[in-house]
């Protein structure tokens, strides 16, 4: 069996209120998976029906080779999670924290000890183990949950917006030691976040959800490749607002603007961008330079996410 | 099973010693309720203290009273400060979770009440140790701890079940205030406005030799009790009605 997780027409309602509707997905071993949607999307629902704390309405998940609704309790014997919270004793201190979880998996006491030692010490912490977490940033308290996450070495954790609420800074940092330990630990990761470019530096596989429907599966680069239009910088002299009109009516181009002197536009992917070029050179434009960018993530989820009427990807 | 409830229960200890802040305001707060029960109480009554034993028998009450400010956080704390999530989402029976924070506040109280209680019987003699040392019944200490561990069980069983549903400590803490007002309202209305046939016929039953029957009765009474409830609190204990709520 190669896929961790593996669910089939995955449902649960709240009453009157679908916040899961089919979804149907699967995500190899040793994947960093990113789990995107906005907020009310189903994330967090699913994450809690992946682990068993909630049965589902309809459908099916196997975690780990376990079923979710049955065997609950094998799949958080073997997983870690961050959830919406750090989940911290705050009166406690870092090591009190950890010490305890690592008991909760039966870790032995000195393989508990190194072990807390080794995570520690690579987040940076170890030195302030024993301070209660009470006057610790978010950023440090965050760093926290995560060894706790990773403490018992699980085949695979759930990360539910490890980086919401951190000042930039914090979240890189964050950031690299998240990517740094998975490759470290060769875990599994099933990471919810709304920060694109997270997703998009950290994740293999992504799933975008959008009222509690899957519309796109697949890596990055291969979202980012079905997009149909491309972004399109023109650089140069005599670019003015009257162009703008003349591109919708000779080429078909709504999306435009001049933004600090330059031209971005967003052009169909299936035609040449020479013809604009060459009819841009014959209105006296002086061409010095045209950049192509491919689609971010960011603009694939918002394709997908703001603009629900648009066609989904199915990757 | 034994292992996780152990596991849960040293966490719950090291959170209610330091519920006020630091371990050190955690053992004051200790040595505060010892210092009044167990040395201050004694110290006045002097040996009537240790040979009354009306006295030493209002420490039964002790730890149920202790145990109201430590069971109303079990589980409305967690879900106050957003722990209660992750803890459900670890590999912990539901069982553990909730023996572990019920033995967490009896031994804490319990712990406090005992301690007071041994303390009171030596310092109860300071005074006139001249006139030979005299300590507490073997038999009446054995029956009072029983007491004890009964009362505070029922109030931690209680407690922990009203903690389940509250959405935050305060609201389980007036729960469980008002639950005991009642309780010792009732308890009054019914002694004040008891007819007199009834109490002449009640006293006639609290003979002396009566006395062993009528203690075993209230320990049968109370075991029942705190089985109902630890029951009841297990069949409430569901993952997905603890998260949603």
């Amino acid at each position: 069996m190669n896929d961790v997780i593996v669910t089939q027409s995955l449902t649960r309602d709240f009453k009157t209120v679908r916040a899961v509707d089919h979804l149907t997905f699967q995500v190899p071993y040793g994947t960093v998976f990113g789990f995107l949607g906005p907020n009310g999307a189903g994330k967090t629902t699913t994450i809690r029906l992946l682990l068993g704390l909630l049965e589902p309405t309809g459908g099916t998940a196997h975690v780990l080779g376990f079923n979710s609704q049955s065997e609950g309790h094998r799949i958080r014997e073997q997983t870690g999670a961050l959830l919406e919270h750090p989940g911290l004793y705050e009166r406690l201190s870092a090591l009190d924290n950890l010490d305890f979880y690592g008991r909760v998996y039966h870790l032995p006491a000195i393989q508990r000890r190194s072990r807390i030692q080794e995570l520690l010490e690579h987040l940076g912490l170890w030195e302030r183990r024993h301070e209660p977490l009470a006057g610790w940033s978010r950023g440090m308290k965050q760093k926290v949950a995560i060894a706790r996450a990773l403490l018992h070495r699980p085949k695979l954790i759930f990360l539910d917006e490890p980086t919401a609420g951190l000042d930039p800074v914090a979240a890189v940092e964050l950031r690299n030691d998240l990517a740094q330990l998975a490759e470290a630990e060769k875990v599994t990761v099933f990471l919810t976040t709304h920060n694109l470019s997270e997703a998009e530096r950290l994740c293999g596989l992504v799933a975008i959800i959008r009222a509690g429907k899957l519309v796109a599966f697949g890596s990055p680069e291969t979202l980012r490749s079905r997009r149909k239009n491309e972004r399109v910088e023109i650089y140069g002299q005599g670019l003015e607002q009257s162009l703008l009109p003349w591109l919708d009516t000779h080429f078909g181009v709504r999306q435009a603007g001049l933004v600090n002197g330059h031209l971005e536009l967003e052009w169909p992917g299936d035609r040449e961008l020479s013809s604009l070029v060459r009819a841009l050179v014959e209105r006296g434009v002086g061409v010095e330079e045209v950049r192509r960018n491919k689609a971010s993530l960011e603009e694939v989820f918002l394709d997908l996410v703001v603009d629900g009427d648009k066609e989904p990807y199915t990757a | 099973m034994i292992q996780d409830i152990v596991t849960v229960f040293i966490k719950e200890f090291k959170e209610i010693l330091q519920m006020r802040g630091t371990k050190r305001s955690g053992w004051i707060n200790i040595l505060v309720v010892i210092g009044v029960m167990g040395v201050y109480m004694p110290l006045m009554s002097g040996r009537e203290w240790v040979t009354n034993l009306l006295n030493p028998i209002s420490f039964a009450w002790l730890p149920f009273f202790l145990v109201i400010g430590v069971v109303a956080d079990s589980f409305a704390g967690e879900r106050e400060r957003h722990t209660l999530e992750t803890l459900l989402a670890s590999r912990l029976p539901d069982a553990s979770i909730l023996l572990g924070k019920i033995a967490a506040g009896v031994v804490y109280s319990l712990g406090i009440g005992i301690t007071s209680l041994l303390i009171g019987g030596v310092v109860a003699n300071l005074g006139s140790l001249e006139e030979g040392f005299v300590y507490y019944p073997l038999d009446f200490l054995g029956i009072l701890w029983a007491l004890s561990l009964l009362l505070a069980l029922l109030m931690a069983s209680l407690g922990t079940l009203v903690s389940l549903r509250a959405s935050s400590v305060r609201q389980a803490s007036q729960t469980l205030s008002l639950s005991m007002l009642v309780f010792w309202v009732g308890i009054f209305l019914v002694t004040r406005f008891l007819p007199e046939e009834a109490r002449v016929l009640l006293s006639g039953f609290f003979t002396p030799e009566r006395l062993p029957m009528f203690v075993a009765m209230v320990v049968l009474g109370l075991v029942v009790a705190d089985a109902v409830l630890i029951s009841v609190a297990m069949l409430r204990f569901k993952r997905s009605r603890l998260i949603l709520d």
